[in-house]
């Protein structure tokens, strides 16, 4: 066994040896849901997220469960109800940066547009979004990101009894701090 | 025969009361904190990613959604505004360990190297294995 994890890790290793890759594990999504009756917010900061600083392809995969809610009600419904967390365990975008170039980062946040395809829920939907990169003094990548999503564009079945509960549109926060990976 | 409408009456309201109070309160429960759970499964943080490296499925079902108390290295520390996150280090992964994510930010000394004991709930596996909810316990 150990034999087999060390091939696969020096196969890894030159995946990424030859590609710059940042990365992270603890990419935040945030997302909100406004009504007049009740708000609805989950934060999940165990996102991971790699990004090609050659080309500018991005990927992220997020557990649908790992989204923790203020109300444990909310947490259980969300799970059991509404993404069914249990069939669809994951969310996961994979799409590219346009024109993106990493000398071009600077302190000062710049807008990208990216487009990929989302996966929620067992749904896949193209999306083009923009999203704000900059590089700080660390040297991280920061990348940041609002937009909204509609529940019945991914086969989420929202019930008439709480619909005036939910938004129609959640807005979705993303914020990412990758590093280098060497 | 007034009195006892009188007596149901005082008792559905009664009813009532406690009904709507008890929603209430199921309504407005706060996801409970790890803090007095027993764990399920105490285990390093490299025999836990082994098992979701070698087989993911498997791995699932035994620990999907159960409480774990971890102990390994310090990876990385990252404190946000108002959560944290504690990586533990797996001997034999390239990049991947435990995910360990506290609700609340950890205002704690642990630092990068050090031995620690988290407890959490596992929630499955991305490029580490993700636990979620967690405590710090040593």
């Amino acid at each position: 066994m150990k034999k087999i994890t060390i091939i696969t890790a020096l196969l890894f290793l030159g995946f990424v040896g030859f590609a710059q890759n940042h990365i992270t594990r603890t990419g935040t999504i945030q997302f909100f849901s406004e009504t007049d009756i009740e708000n609805i917010e989950a934060i999940n900061n165990q996102v991971s997220s790699v990004i090609n600083t050659e080309n500018g392809e991005i990927v992220f995969s997020v557990l649908m469960k790992a989204f923790t809610f203020e109300k444990a009600l909310m947490q259980e419904h969300f799970n059991e109800k509404y993404v069914e967390s249990e069939k669809f365990p994951k969310a996961k975008f994979k799409g590219k940066v346009t024109n993106f170039s990493l000398s071009d980062l600077t302190e000062k946040p710049k807008e990208f547009s990216i487009t990929g395809s989302l996966l929620i829920h067992g749904v896949t939907k193209e999306i083009n979004e923009s999203i704000m990169l900059s590089k700080n003094n660390k040297n991280l990548i920061i990348g940041t990101s609002t937009f909204t999503v509609k529940p019945e564009d991914y086969s989420i079945e929202i019930p008439s009894i709480v619909r005036g509960n939910i938004s129609k549109t959640i807005e979705i926060k993303v914020k990412m701090d990758y590093e280098k990976m060497d | 025969m007034k009195s006892i409408t009188k007596y149901t009456l005082f008792g559905l309201l009664a009813l009532a009361l406690v009904g709507g109070g008890l929603g209430y309160y199921m309504f407005n429960k706060k996801v409970p904190t790890l803090e007095k759970t027993n764990p399920d499964f105490v285990i390093s943080a490299d025999d836990l990613f082994n098992e979701f490296e070698n087989d993911e499925s498997k791995a699932l079902k035994k620990f999907e959604n159960k409480i774990i108390e971890v102990t390994g290295k310090v990876i990385s520390v990252k404190n946000n505004k108002f959560d944290s996150n504690i990586i533990l280090v797996a001997e034999m992964a390239m990049i991947g360990g435990v995910n360990c994510s506290f609700k609340y930010k950890q205002e704690n000394e642990v630092k990068k190297g050090s031995m620690v004991t988290i407890k959490g709930q596992c929630q499955g596996f991305l490029m580490d294995v993700v636990l979620n909810n967690c405590q710090l316990i040593k």
